[in-house]
């Protein structure tokens, strides 16, 4: 019974790593392959070690073999280098971290630490809304910055991913400080310590946890957010330029399963990484 | 003693930008949305008239609308039920004894860090009716003669449906895994002594101790699966047809590629209605769990 109990376990086990993993095995078929090869019936499926996509991807096409020019009918298109994009999603994210660390921190301090009118009242509505879905934002925030001309800038999409970080960033660093205790900044103030000192040195310092877990949700998700930079950029960070891949004349899927590979490490390295922290940041605010 | 609460100078000091953004990005855009939706309004005419309730009573009286509404429902009901289930099963199984199980608990955190974009296409490319995997196994194994078109009129909302859940039942596995090693081990062993049944100690150990955070988690997936985009609108643009047309993608198609601004805004303000009943559950459940 216990035996077979094991076995079981094993067996799902098993299906779960499948489940999750086996998604990621074709993607990283896909992108050794050529058209020629992603088109036979059926495929192969260990591909051979073929790289030109990736040097494509990375690049340009200019270089690597002829079938990197794709001939369209008003002429040769080339492949793009996905790197000046990656260069902006990294730059982008890091803004979006930065400032969502500089508001969502202070903030998030308030609310533990503070009474004050409406504080209840601030707090749902900041909550309120982030349950809009992004569809409904992204209409007004068009013709917004379209009016305030900062459609297409890093600016723009900065400030529409704050939109996306910000509430929850505050929920997950005001759970942080109910966990530390009091004492620790009111020790400090008797000590003869400033106001701003004991935010800064005292209580910052304390939570350089909760710090580090607000800065990487807020750039895993201005990393992978796809609705606003396809609507109020033209393709400035990653997730709308991968889309250019598949959706130009010629589908190039190949070199986007090159492109897409690429584009998952960062954040899935992120995430493993500093899963503690991430884990720690979800789990904390949703249950307070 | 000195406090910090006494200090209103610094409170202004660490609330107020925060706040200042919340009010000028999302209330101020909220409001303008509900304000376009009243209006006609094209970008190469000049600016919005307003108009009443024209470009509601328009959407309501399509043909288009009804059915979106149902594809939308279609589409929320069966992504929740399988990204919680999964996702429970997932954290009771990696919450077993098995080898290399921490090394496989890290695991779970990938799908979620995937951005959709790639879970899409890591779904469109099994699905694929010329180069999907899954054609390819079935071929090779002689169940299917020839490819098959799973991104079907029929069966398309499904399979997005369950690329949704790929992605979903990771965040639902981990919180529910946290929840879960909180157990305290003494209630396993006093059940051990009382002789308990494994039935019997998930019944009146594991599951209720798990469920606040699982019936969270499952008012979560509801909440992203209604007012999901990027994972449909990549997979199949709301096709074939009309077939994954959810509010979100009519909304967008709308306003984006029909250029109606005012229709569109009304779309999606009907379409966060739908969000706000789920929140609205979401509060009326959990409303006191929150103390701020």
């Amino acid at each position: 019974m216990k035996r077979l109990n094991t076995i079981l376990i094993y067996v799902f086990v098993i299906l779960a790593m499948l489940w999750i993993l086996f998604p990621f095995y074709w993607l990283t078929c896909i992108s050794f392959m050529n058209l020629g090869e992603l088109a036979m019936k059926p495929p192969k499926f260990i591909p051979s070690l073929n790289l030109i996509n990736y040097i494509q991807v990375i690049f340009g096409g200019a270089i690597g073999s002829t079938t990197s020019f794709k001939v369209s009918g008003t002429g040769v298109t080339e492949i793009r280098s996905i790197l000046p994009t990656m260069l902006n999603s990294v730059l982008i994210g890091l803004s979006v971290a930065g400032l969502t660390v500089a508001l969502a921190c202070p903030a998030g301090f308030a609310y533990a630490r503070f009474d004050f009118r409406l504080k209840r009242a601030s707090f749902y509505s900041m909550f309120a809304v982030r349950i809009l879905p992004t569809t409904l934002l992204v209409i007004p925030l068009f013709t917004i910055f379209r009016s305030l001309k900062i459609i297409n800038t890093h600016l723009g999409l900065t400030l529409a991913h704050l939109i996306l970080t910000l509430p929850f960033a505050t929920w997950i660093f005001m759970d942080y400080i109910n966990a530390l205790p009091k004492e620790l900044e009111e020790a400090a103030l008797i000590d003869g310590a400033t106001y701003f000192q004991a935010f800064w040195r005292i209580v910052l310092r304390a939570s350089l946890p909760g710090v580090l877990s607000v800065a990487l949700f807020a750039f895993l998700t201005s990393w992978g957010e796809f609705l606003f930079a396809l609507t109020l950029t033209n393709q400035l960070t990653i997730p709308p330029v991968l889309l250019s891949y598949i959706s130009s004349q010629n589908a190039e899927y190949t070199q986007f399963a090159a492109a897409a590979v690429l584009s998952i490490i960062p954040p899935v390295m992120l995430a493993t990484v500093f899963q503690k922290y991430l884990i720690r940041g979800l789990t904390g605010a949703l249950k307070a | 003693m000195p406090k910090f609460s006494q200090n209103f100078f610094l409170l202004l000091c660490l609330i107020t930008p925060a706040v200042v953004f919340v009010l000028g990005m999302c209330i101020f855009p909220a409001i303008w949305s509900v304000f376009l939706s009243l209006c006609r309004y094209d970008f190469r005419r000049g600016l919005p008239v307003f108009i009443g309730l024209g470009n509601y009573l328009k959407i309501l009286k399509s043909p288009t609308f009804p059915k979106s509404l149902f594809v939308t429902l279609n589409y929320a009901v069966f992504t929740t039920l399988l990204s919680s289930l999964i996702g429970l099963g997932l954290a009771l199984l990696f919450n077993q004894r098995f080898r290399g199980r921490s090394l496989i608990r890290g695991l779970l955190v990938i799908p979620w860090a995937v951005p959709w974009v790639v879970s899409a296409f890591l779904w469109a490319s099994i699905f694929s009716s010329d180069f999907g995997i899954l054609n390819a196994i079935l071929y090779k194994l002689g169940i299917i003669n020839d490819y098959v078109v799973f991104l079907s009129k029929d069966f398309a909302i499904y399979a997005v449906a369950i690329a949704t859940s790929w992605n979903l039942s990771s965040l639902t596995a981990i919180l529910c895994l946290a929840a879960l090693q909180s157990i305290p081990e003494s209630l396993y062993e006093a059940a051990a002594i009382d002789g308990a049944t494994t039935l019997e100690i998930f019944k009146n150990i594991t599951f209720p101790w798990v469920r606040p955070i699982w019936s969270l988690t499952i008012i979560l997936n509801a909440f992203t699966a209604v007012t999901m985009f990027d994972m449909i609108y990549l997979m199949t643009a709301g096709g074939p047809g009309e077939a994954t047309l959810t509010l979100p993608i009519y909304s967008f198609r709308t306003f984006f590629l029909e250029m109606k601004i005012g229709e569109g805004a009304a779309i999606a303000n009907i379409a966060s209605l739908l969000g706000l009943i789920v929140a609205l559950i979401y509060f009326r459940i959990f409303y006191r769990r929150i103390e701020i």
